[in-house]
């Protein structure tokens, strides 16, 4: 297995004012983040954000402006970078017809890594068996267990890994998930990007989110999660058009799908004493929560890009499918915006739209 | 420096492509030379063994053919940097040896030491089989053979180097590839014949001596046999001026593949 050297595994990547274009076009625009060790941080932007041009970027392949520091040296400045820092990016290097263990030793080569250490890499993925094998005949997820190898090779502090479960199976996907967590566990800094949110979810502490080249949020995952998606309360009662205008005197939002409310601006607690006070049936009453899929659509303004244009906004709009007679006191200016099946967000503050969530999020995490 | 040298010696021995392109450089030519010396053993070319010689190892090209040998090492020096682009291979090597400078020089050192090593054995293996068939007309002692050899050796190195850099300057093996082939053997002509034919043109017919490749390809051609290409044109250069001349080019293209290297995105 991999040989933590305690305390000497400690390193920070400090990207500051990235930035690149292609022919006029920006890709990354003034991009700042930092990577602590200890952790994974997932750097999460819809396909075509400008992932893979950071990750280049931070490793010196492109040419373009602003820094990235591992422990305060650039890439290019690295002595034997490969024992300090592993990259995997996205399409695969290899040569068709040199063998995986030949690919490895050729790396090994150029930074006095024993021949051994190969082996114990390839093990480590489960390639063993096709050491000798052609990465020509190699399936996408071998290649990618194989660029894993290489990026491990050195035993190196920090890892930039460009979706590193392309291609993976749902075994390999845990396993990546796994090792990758150990990883950080020993004090490593991995530094991951993916669009797959679900994935995300369960492999990274902390984030940094991109959406068409500009930074969207930094920090702890949960905090964005909390911060970009409320979480509502659902609510199935025969009573609604009693219950309804309770609720919405107390500030609630309403929205009804399938003959279940959903309640923003109230926690389960709220609600159940409100039903209670007015003696109305529930026949179900629960929080849900909002998944990091939603936060993600939120903060990167794609929800709003899917549906059209911007929804009108104001004390006059009415919640769709509200109960009829239910309209009494709906000064609190609720959120329309019918997403469609994703999430309704309720706007707590009235003077925010959708389009003012990103901002004070990234204000909110700096 | 140490670690970019030991990356491309280790990307280049892990190559099959490297070990046919040996075999091909020795081979071929091998069987040529044999025959050629099998030839002259039963003519009588008494008296005429620096000629001989001269035109045995090098299978003809000392008259002005193409020589064989380089146009195989070549493509040593042709895939040091197009495979790095054809296969995505940069990435690979770029984070493993993130200096640019240093991955281009180690692999003009280590393609000239490679092509060098596979064209010297070549002349050697071919040597031998003349010394061995010709019946005496192949003469190691012959005051021509070993600047034969040794001009060889010197023209093929340079001639890959021109390789590695045209495909570091295109990015792409196969239009680096069809350069080398044509460059020597129909642009040069196309240009001398230009230059040669039109009296209009005359006055320009010196700068023919100048053509790269053909002007490297004196460091072969002993002044003593009949080089063929002169009767038509001017005097050839002397083969330290033309493998000169062969060398200033391979720095130009070099120093561009260098520049274009260190700017690009890989």
């Amino acid at each position: 297995m991999l040989s933590a050297d305690e305390g000497s595994v400690m390193a920070v990547i400090e990207a500051r004012g990235l930035g690149k274009s292609y022919g006029g076009k920006p890709a990354v625009v003034d991009l700042s983040f930092t990577v602590e060790p200890g952790s994974v941080t997932g750097f999460l932007g819809p396909n075509g954000s400008g992932k893979s041009t950071t990750m280049r970027l931070m490793l010196g392949l492109d040419n373009g402006v602003g820094t990235t520091t591992f422990d305060g040296m650039p890439f290019v400045g690295l002595r034997d970078p490969i024992r300090q820092v592993g990259a995997l990016l996205e399409a695969q290097p290899f040569h068709p017809t040199r063998s995986a263990r030949n690919h490895l030793r050729m790396l090994a080569a150029a930074a006095h890594i024993p021949p051994t250490r190969v082996d114990e890499v390839l093990e480590l993925v489960g390639l063993s068996s096709v050491a000798k094998g052609k990465p020509k005949k190699f399936s996408l997820g071998m290649g990618q267990r194989l660029g894993i190898a290489a990026a491990l090779l050195g035993d190196p502090h920090t890892l930039v890994l460009d979706e590193p479960s392309n291609g993976l199976d749902p075994q390999g996907i845990q396993w990546m998930r796994q090792l990758l967590r150990s990883l950080a566990a020993q004090g490593r800094s991995v530094f991951v990007s993916s669009h797959l949110l679900s994935e995300m979810a369960l492999l990274a502490d902390q984030l940094v989110v991109l959406g068409r080249g500009h930074l969207v949020a930094t920090g702890p995952m949960a905090d964005f999660v909390a911060a970009n998606a409320r979480t509502q309360v659902v609510v199935r009662s025969p009573d609604m058009p009693v219950l309804g205008p309770a609720l919405e005197s107390r500030g609630a939002t309403l929205a009804e799908q399938d003959g279940a409310w959903t309640v923003g601006g109230l926690s389960q607690t709220e609600v159940g004493d409100l039903a209670h006070e007015h003696r109305v049936r529930l026949h179900e009453l629960a929080t849900q929560r909002a998944t990091l899929e939603e936060a993600f659509l939120d903060a990167t303004g794609l929800s709003q890009e899917f549906i059209g244009g911007p929804v009108p906004r104001g004390g006059g709009e009415a919640v769709p499918d509200e109960p009829a007679g239910g309209s009494g006191g709906v000064e609190t200016a609720p959120d329309p915006a019918p997403s469609g099946g994703a999430t309704v967000a309720p706007d707590p503050a009235p003077s925010g739209g959708a389009t003012a969530v990103p901002r004070t999020t990234r204000e909110g995490q700096r | 420096m140490i670690a970019a040298l030991r990356y491309e010696w280790v990307r280049l021995r892990t190559l099959r492509s490297t070990w046919w392109i040996a075999a091909l450089a020795v081979l071929v030519p091998a069987g040529l030379v044999a025959l050629l010396a099998i030839n002259v053993s039963i003519n009588d070319f008494e008296g005429f063994e620096d000629v001989v010689t001269a035109v045995v190892l090098t299978q003809g090209a000392v008259l002005g053919p193409p020589l064989l040998v380089a146009y195989v090492t070549a493509l040593v020096g042709v895939f040091a940097f197009g495979h790095e682009y054809r296969h995505g291979m940069i990435r690979a090597t770029l984070t493993t040896v993130p200096r640019r400078g240093h991955v281009l020089t180690a692999k003009v050192l280590v393609t000239a030491v490679a092509v060098a090593l596979m064209s010297l054995v070549s002349m050697l293996v071919g040597l031998a089989l003349g010394l061995l068939l010709s019946g005496g007309l192949v003469d190691a002692g012959a005051a021509t053979t070993w600047q034969v050899i040794g001009g060889v050796v010197a023209y093929c190195t340079l001639f890959a180097l021109t390789g590695l850099a045209l495909a570091a300057i295109f990015r792409n093996q196969i239009a680096a590839l069809v350069l080398v082939l044509l460059a020597p053997t129909v642009v040069e002509q196309i240009i001398a014949a230009v230059l040669i034919i039109p009296d209009a043109l005359n006055s320009l017919e010196f700068l023919t001596r100048y053509l790269p490749y053909d002007a490297g390809s004196q460091l072969y051609k002993p002044s003593n046999v009949i080089n063929l290409g002169s009767f038509l044109g001017p005097e050839p250069l002397s083969p330290l001026a033309g493998g000169l001349v062969l060398l200033i080019f391979t720095g130009v293209l070099l120093a561009v593949a260098y520049a274009l290297f260190t700017e690009r995105d890989a």
